[in-house]
């Protein structure tokens, strides 16, 4: 793959448009996913991957062949992605707010169950899709390269500019944090041990 | 995880098992395609590349390729180059003759100017208004052939070879891109 991704780059560097259109054709539904999942907006989403590519493009010849290609262009997504949220004022939780040492204390407060939310589920994912709208962007970065794009954590450090030890711990917050989000939703119950669920 | 009624379950353990459901449930979430027309869509927005960028990159491939070879050719060259019979002259009407390894100043030729013979025997016919250096050459001067100056004769070492082989390279290569350029 990697091989056949730098033929495309090196052809497309020389002005191959044929060559280009190849590589978006293999990375589009990639990069709209994780851009959809970002944004949670279908309409963002294609606008931004759009971006994405023209900047791609644009940069190609910056783009050292030594280099992967794939967290080079994640980085790009994410990269737009932020700034878009932070200009339409759609991050529900500021990254400055959350260091890395606090402790825990932006976790939200577990609640009681509540039947009639958690029927509104109807299964894991789209309670799972619709809580990753509410979970930190620096946290859902995270999970999304990780667990839906399947990337290595020295993938996400390049994608993120994190050192890879970084990139473990915001995974584990960030994977405490969804559950959190899904427990205040209903969807699971608190953190409080021993207790008699369901009543 | 949705509970069963009544069923109690240790708190870590809880966390464990649903930690582990979120991490399969974030892998199993559905492939969100991207639309249709979006390639399309975006080929019709790029901004195409000029001819310049397109130019310089090519330049720049063939500058790095050109500086391959000449790093791996120019050693060999330079020792075939410093063997071969060569002539320079600060006269750039003369009409001087090179057959073989053997340089003549035709009779009646006059050379207004310095003459360099490189590996060669030189036989002076004509006449030569200046100094003539020789280089691993020798001079016949045959009547009514003179030579109006000095003669000097150039050391005839491998540093002197390797000095007029990298001249020459120069020569070469310089035509070459002012070939290429045009």
């Amino acid at each position: 793959m990697d091989l056949v991704v730098a033929r495309l780059i090196q052809r497309a560097k020389l002005g191959e448009v044929n060559a280009f259109a190849e590589l978006v054709h293999a990375y589009k539904d990639k990069i709209y996913a994780f851009l959809y999942r970002m944004t949670g907006d279908r309409e963002d989403a294609n606008d931004l991957a759009q971006e994405v590519f023209i900047r791609v493009y644009s940069n190609l010849h910056h783009f050292d062949n030594n280099m992967r290609f794939s967290p080079w262009i994640y980085r790009i997504a994410q990269n737009l992605a932020i700034d878009f949220l932070r200009k339409q004022r759609k991050i529900i939780y500021l990254d400055e707010q959350l260091g890395e040492d606090n402790d825990m204390s932006w976790q939200l407060e577990s609640q009681a169950p509540l039947p009639d939310k958690v029927a509104e589920f109807k299964d894991l994912q789209s309670a799972i899709e619709a809580a990753l709208n509410e979970v930190p962007l620096m946290y859902r970065t995270v999970l999304l390269l990780r667990f839906v794009h399947d990337m290595s954590y020295e993938d996400i450090a390049k994608v993120t500019e994190l050192p890879v030890t970084t990139v473990k711990t915001r995974l584990h917050r960030a994977r405490e944090n969804l559950r959190q989000v899904l427990v205040k939703k209903g969807y699971y119950y608190g953190s409080q041990g021993g207790t008699n669920v369901g009543q | 995880m949705v509970p069963k009624e009544g069923q109690t379950l240790d708190s870590d353990l809880r966390c464990k098992v649903e930690i582990e459901q979120l991490e399969d449930g974030l892998s199993a979430l559905p492939d969100v395609p991207a639309p249709a027309g979006f390639t399309a869509a975006l080929l019709s927005r790029l901004p195409l590349p000029s001819r310049r960028q397109v130019r310089l990159y090519k330049w720049r491939t063939a500058g790095a390729i050109a500086a391959m070879l000449l790093l791996l050719g120019s050693p060999l060259y330079v020792l075939t180059e410093s063997a071969r019979p060569a002539i320079e002259s600060t006269d750039p009407n003369a009409q001087i003759e090179l057959k073989g390894s053997t340089v003549i100043v035709p009779a009646g030729e006059v050379v207004h100017g310095d003459l360099r013979v490189y590996n060669a025997r030189l036989r002076v016919q004509g006449r030569i208004e200046g100094t003539v250096y020789l280089a691993a050459s020798d001079l016949k001067i045959e009547p009514p052939g003179e030579v109006v100056g000095q003669v000097r004769v150039l050391p005839h070492s491998w540093l002197a070879r390797l000095r007029f082989g990298l001249v020459q390279m120069g020569l070469e290569v310089r035509s070459y891109v002012r070939g290429a350029l045009r």
